[in-house]
């Protein structure tokens, strides 16, 4: 037996931190198991086990007293600048009040925006081609849309040789319910073909990636519905939809990651959808409900591959495209954009908007930076008080070094400290900003490796930004000025102070100016006449209801209901737009198509929605002819039609490819805003055809009582309809739904400014505190000579309100013109209100200057005897 | 049984100990406990228990022979005090009382 075989390090790192009492004891015991080891193992593997022992004797109550911690040299000098910059932090409290509030504040929103950053720009990171992988849409100079053409998949599959698999997928019906235990249950459901999980890195948990869709009649469902419908595995059960249709599971996906833009409970297989309705894989060049993802093949270049499908319409249909005078590109957009883009909806799963995250990263970063900058100007402003420690520091020989460390470990305390009170205020205000951003972030979301290493760049971030400054203007004063207190006025940062706080009062009140705009906006919008009324509706969603003459006992038996004023039975309400993009003509088929809405609607219509006619009349059930020949306009079809006033379109003829809309004018409704302000007006053609095409029945009452209708409403819902869910909303509510963006942007902006404002504020509080304390002896000799308190105040104060209003006079001109740039994206908007400059410029100033009067009054009160003798 | 604190792998050392009388000591503890448990343990687990307890007032020791096996180094032999035997049978009591309660109900085994 050799001792030498013992790993030599791990003795030595044993002997370093085990309590010397325990040494001999537990060094006996670990080498005999040890030996007992080596009559098992081999050497190498008994070495390797007693090399993990050591390891696992790291306890506490094992450790030896942490004193030998001192033997190092540079852990004692850091333990004793932590105790110095503590001790500093304790000392000025104020100050360090001060930029603990703005800090924490700073680090809570920075760390909630990064978390809300983070997790937005991980959308669709988990796909293992991901970076193949393009959503094609189709564009067009007005747009365009995120479906294609029937064909495009096609084409894109036999002529391109870049392209290794094309997915064909397309909303299905909600009417495709799970049909279980005699109920419908709805749930999200698309057709998608056999590439689906070719493409896409969705696991299955069971069933064949390859052939899972590829038979008609299969379904892919995901692990939450298995469990709910199941018992045990699904794969190969059966599964009813749409009452009497039978699909077989062919596959059951793990559940999907949130993160992802594409977001279902079951898949059908493509191939199941002609049997619905017609499709071909080779003509149908006017049917955009298609929407194909591709996945090219390695090494093939997006852009190459761009330029050579751009022109697939012209191609194939080029003439026909110019007889209409349309035009349409093929795009490749790059999995990434499809979440994160603002210029297509994604019909797949939620979509968010790129310009938001800008929006609210940017706004935080302003945050942080003036929580910084309020550091920095205390801290330079602070200087004169720390002169001495410098000086007597420098004098017994400290290194210039040393001293920048010093500070750099008040900065890196605080910004630590703030972090702890920042991740408590995080954890408080969590569920508000959840309910702000629509997300669903709990504690756990902060556990990802991008959040903790974000939030550590952060800090180490902020300890530079606010610390290095300042620690290397006070280090670099000279020891003889140092300590005879005689300070240059460069030393003391003036010029950069009085610039830093210009530019968080340019910040603010360009924060503030935002938030008024918008608010401003907002109330336009919600106060505006919209030339409909949207009070005391309520509208049942009909979307799902067989068509049948069901539809017309419930439409008599809600009319019969007490308090109920008019139902109408339509496809169209406000918000809820009818079939847009219908192509019409006056008279002939020629000249340029007007892109009408095409409304179905019923003789209730206008009076339920409370819309004006200006020429002509209403559809009447007295007049047969009418309702089966007649359309009601409005103004901006009147106008689009070149029929130059309402009177004169009356009885025109309106012709169109698809006969919808097709009739003689017999009525003008006057324009109404069906989409909100942000939105122009479209030209309208409403047709008799309400039974036919009708969605939703929209019922105005005129009763208070909301609560018995909504009884009488299922109760006749019960009688005619029972076996469906009845589902129902306001029309107020659910129009103003459009306007949740702006709502929300609204709320984000006035949150963020309050904030801002407050760092600010207290950043120049603390400030002037300083200054005040310096010029304490001015004061005293202003006062002897017989200055007033309000004159002293004025004197004091002067300077400071001359920056904040430099700040407001630059946040203007740029807030005028990026507000008016937001403003043009509504087609309806306000103009920019010059009060809300006068009212940001007062409020701003009138904040400042209670802060600064606070500090200087106090200065200013003060017994001049005593500010005499003060120093 | 207040604050007694014994955790249930330190009551199982202590238990140990009782059994092994003078061989009480580290690896000697291990290895019955290892042989009873039909589990691997390690040096670490066993002496930071057996630091604890001795700590609570559970164990006394003292050092015994050197022998060649362990490179020269004393052994440490633990012994039980009274206050950990009293504290033990506390312990023995509650558990039986439950168990003859759930006897008497006529539950599942379990």
């Amino acid at each position: 037996m050799n001792s030498a075989q013992l790993p030599k390090w791990s003795r030595r790192l044993l002997r370093l931190f085990i309590h010397g009492e325990y040494l001999e004891e537990i060094e006996g015991d670990l080498e005999e198991v040890f030996y007992d080891d080596l009559e098992v193992y081999s050497v190498k593997e008994a070495r390797r086990k007693y090399s993990f022992g050591v390891l696992k004797l790291f306890r506490v109550s094992l450790l030896k007293n942490l004193k030998w911690i001192y033997k190092l040299g540079l852990i004692i000098s850091i333990m004793r600048t932590l105790k110095i910059a503590f001790r500093n932090l304790i000392k000025f409290k104020t100050h360090s009040a001060i930029n603990l509030v703005g800090l924490s504040l700073g680090l809570a929103i920075g760390g909630l925006i990064l978390l809300y950053v983070t997790d937005e720009l991980s959308f669709d990171d988990f796909h293992t081609n991901g970076d193949r992988i393009y959503k094609v849409v189709t564009t067009s100079p007005e747009g365009g849309m995120e479906t294609n053409a029937h064909p495009i998949g096609y084409q894109l599959r036999t002529k391109y040789p870049e392209v290794e698999s094309v997915l064909y997928t397309r909303w299905a019906s909600p009417s495709f319910k799970i049909n279980y235990e005699g109920k419908r249950y709805d749930h999200k459901v698309y057709y998608a073909s056999e590439e689906f999980f070719h493409i896409f890195s969705f696991p299955l948990k069971s069933g064949d990636p390859k052939t899972a869709l590829k038979d008609p009649y299969s379904i892919v469902i995901t692990e939450a519905l298995e469990e709910t419908y199941f018992d045990g595995s699904a794969l190969g059960q059966a599964i009813t939809l749409r009452d009497s249709v039978n699909f077989t599971v062919t596959g059951v996906v793990e559940d999907l990651p949130k993160n992802s833009h594409i977001q279902f409970e079951m898949l059908m297989s493509f191939s199941t959808f002609p049997d619905f309705r017609w499709f071909s894989y080779t003509d149908g060049w006017g049917n955009f409900d298609v929407r194909n993802y591709i996945l090219l093949k390695e090494g093939e270049d997006s852009e190459e591959f761009q330029a050579k499908i751009s022109n697939i319409y012209d191609e194939n249909v080029g003439d026909w495209l110019d007889e209409m005078g349309m035009k349409f590109t093929t795009t490749l957009m790059p999995l990434k954009e499809v979440y994160l883009g603002d210029v297509f909806w994604n019909g797949f799963g939620p979509n968010s908007s790129g310009k938001r995250v800008k929006t609210v990263t940017i706004i935080a970063a302003f945050l942080l930076i003036l929580a910084c900058i309020n550091y920095i100007n205390l801290s330079t402003a602070r200087s004169a008080y720390r002169a001495k420690e410098v000086g007597m520091k420098k004098v017994v020989g400290s290194s210039r070094g040393s001293i920048i460390a010093q500070f750099m470990t008040e900065s890196f305390l605080l910004t630590m400290i703030s972090l702890i009170f920042g991740m408590l205020l995080i954890m408080i205000t969590l569920p508000f900003f959840n309910d702000l951003m629509s997300k669903s972030y709990t504690l756990s979301s902060f556990l990802t490796p991008s959040f903790t290493s974000g939030i550590l760049v952060l800090v180490f971030a902020i300890t530079f930004l606010s610390g290095y400054y300042p620690a290397l203007v006070i280090s670099g004063l000279r020891p003889l000025n140092a300590l005879s207190g005689k300070l240059d006025k460069a030393y003391q940062g003036l010029n950069l102070r009085k610039t830093l706080i210009t530019f968080q009062f340019f910040i603010s009140s360009g924060l503030v100016l935002s938030t008024l705009l918008v608010i401003n906006q907002l109330a336009y919008m919600q106060t505006q006449d919209l030339g409909f009324d949207k009070e005391q509706v309520l509208v049942i969603n009909a979307t799902d209801l067989p068509k049948s003459t069901t539809r017309k006992v419930l439409k008599n038996e809600l009319e019969a209901l007490v308090g109920v004023h008019k139902v109408t039975h339509t496809n169209a309400l406000p918000g809820r737009p009818g079939w847009q993009g219908q192509w019409a003509y006056p008279g002939k088929q020629e000249g340029e198509q007007v892109d009408t809405e095409y409304m179905a609607i019923d003789e209730n219509y206008i009076e339920a929605l409370g819309l004006k006619i200006v020429a002509g009349r209403n559809f009447e059930t007295s007049r047969p002819s009418e309702l089966k020949d007649g359309l009601i306009i409005n103004e901006s079809c009147v106008i689009a039609m070149g029929w130059e006033n309402s009177e004169n379109a009356i009885g025109k003829r309106i012709v169109s490819p698809s006969g919808t809309p097709e009739g003689n004018v017999i009525g003008v409704v006057k324009d109404y805003h069906g989409l909100g302000l942000q939105e122009q007006i479209w030209p309208k053609a409403m047709d008799y055809t309400g039974d036919t095409y009708g969605r939703y029945y929209a019922v105005k009452y005129d009763a208070k009582q909301t609560y018995d209708l909504i009884k009488g409403i299922e109760k006749t819902w019960s009688s005619t309809f029972g076996d469906y869910s009845l589902e129902y909303f306001f029309l107020d509510e659910d129009f103003d739904r459009q306007y949740r963006e702006e709502n929300q942007l609204a709320q984000v902006l006035s949150i963020f400014a309050i904030i801002i404002i407050i760092v600010s504020a207290i950043g120049l509080f603390g400030l002037i505190s300083f200054v005040a304390l310096s010029r304490t002896k001015e004061v005293g000799i202003r006062k002897t000579l017989g200055a007033s308190i309000g004159q002293i105040v004025f004197i004091l104060s002067k300077e400071f309100v001359l920056l904040v209003i430099l700040g407001n006079f630059m946040a203007v001109p740029l807030t005028w013109y990026f507000g008016n740039q937001w403003l043009n994206d509504f087609a309806y908007h306000t103009r920019i209100d010059p009060t809300i400059f006068i009212i940001t410029i007062a409020a701003t100033v009138v904040i400042a200057f209670l802060t600064v009067s606070i500090q200087t009054m106090k200065t200013a009160r003060m017994n001049p005897v005593k500010a005499l003798r003060y120093e | 049984m207040k604050k007694t604190k014994l955790g249930e792998f330190e009551e199982l050392v202590l238990l140990s100990v009782i059994v092994l009388r003078e061989d009480a000591y580290g690896v000697e503890i291990k290895k019955e406990l290892e042989k009873r448990m039909e589990d691997r343990l390690s040096v670490g687990s066993i002496q930071s228990a057996l630091k604890r307890m001795e700590e609570k007032g559970f164990l006394t020791s003292e050092f015994g022979e050197a022998t060649q096996k362990r490179g020269g180094k004393r052994k440490r032999i633990y012994n039980a005090t009274p206050y950990a035997e009293k504290v033990l049978n506390e312990i023995r009591a509650i558990r039986e009382g439950f168990w003859t309660q759930i006897a008497s109900q006529g539950l599942r085994t379990i």
